[in-house]
């Protein structure tokens, strides 16, 4: 009844290859003594499959112990490595440096906009090393005019509307 | 001997303990070959095929005790037995992702030798037909087409609808015609 209608449906399909071929197609020859051992291996798997298990666990615990002795190991080399505290550079002697080194060091490492900001704090910065403060009153108006007038025309360059 | 007799003697020699094993063997010989034509036809080659209807049967003997008797015991066997099938095609799939894949040129090149006979032709122009069908369409093609089985029959095993897998089967009829038209 089943194979009837199967190629009933075929007919409706249009499938007049799959139609002739409807239960014509062979089977596959089975290995001889194949299902017998068959069960003798699933057997076998399925009784010895806890072991594997076990065995799989113990692979990893070993994984694990070996992480946990490079991790142990690492941390103790670290712990023993000499770091600079704040208090050791707290303790440096600064007078100990030549100038020369520090200069050096400052044209090497500091940019010119670094260090027209440096001497902008230092100005504003009673007392500075740097750069000592100059009372206005001290500058000459003749030194005034004479520094403004040299740059004058930038002035005309800014739009009115800038300013405001 | 009935089917269902048989099925019901596999049954209570599984679930007695002492003689489990021997409830096992009756099963696998009562229905390793028809498992076996199912999985070859979506999985194609005799070691991939062996490799499937091992863990089948593994499972099977695992969770027979599970096994409450709501449906046939075919039905139950068909179902690990598709599962297992899908799940392996779909790791396969994954794999060849990572290098170039021609389903056709999978089958193995010692089938060209088995074109002597019309049958086997006829065999062998299926199989590779089937081949290019999506995993899931070759499940249901197999059941209709091969193993005859019902729609109703088919939705338990795959619990799905009816209305589905006949939409199913109809687009795999319409490619396997196609490719055997073409050749």
């Amino acid at each position: 009844m089943e194979e009837h209608d199967i190629k009933k449906e075929l007919d409706a399909q249009d499938a007049p290859i799959l139609r002739a071929q409807q239960g014509q197609v062979p089977k596959w020859e089975l290995p001889p003594g194949y299902l017998d051992q068959l069960a003798d291996r699933t057997l076998d798997q399925a009784t010895t499959k806890p072991v594997t298990r076990y065995r799989h666990l113990q692979v990893v615990a070993r994984w694990a112990v070996a992480a946990a002795v490079i991790l142990a190991a690492g941390l103790w080399w670290m712990s023993n490595q000499e770091v600079g505290t704040v208090e050791q550079f707290a303790e440096l002697d600064w007078n100990s440096i030549p100038t020369e080194d520090l200069q050096q060091y400052v044209s090497d490492n500091i940019e010119e906009f670094d260090l027209d900001l440096l001497t902008e704090g230092a100005r504003e910065t009673a007392g500075s090393a740097v750069v000592p403060p100059t009372p206005a009153d001290e500058i000459s108006i003749e030194a005034l005019e004479e520094f403004l007038g040299d740059d004058e025309e930038w002035l005309d360059d800014l739009e009115s509307d800038e300013w405001f | 001997m009935q089917p269902a007799e048989k099925d019901t003697q596999i049954l209570q020699l599984l679930g007695d303990p002492a003689r489990r094993e021997q409830g096992f063997r009756l099963l696998v010989n009562t229905y390793g070959d028809r498992l076996y034509q199912h999985i070859r036809r979506m999985v194609h080659t005799h070691e991939d095929t062996d490799d499937v209807l091992q863990n089948t049967m593994v499972k099977v003997y695992r969770s027979v005790d599970r096994f409450r008797g709501q449906s046939q015991l075919y039905t139950w066997l068909y179902r690990i037995a598709t599962n297992e099938s899908l799940t392996f095609l779909e790791r396969q799939k994954r794999q060849r992702t990572l290098f170039t894949y021609n389903p056709e040129g999978s089958l193995p090149m010692a089938r060209a030798a088995e074109v002597e006979l019309d049958g086997e032709h006829i065999r062998q122009r299926l199989d590779q037909a089937i081949a290019t069908l999506p995993p899931k369409q070759k499940a249901v093609f197999s059941m209709r087409y091969f193993e005859e089985r019902s729609y109703q029959e088919m939705a338990d095993i795959f619990t799905t609808s009816v209305g589905a897998l006949k939409a199913s089967y109809h687009h795999a009829v319409k490619k396997i015609e196609s490719y055997l038209s073409q050749g």
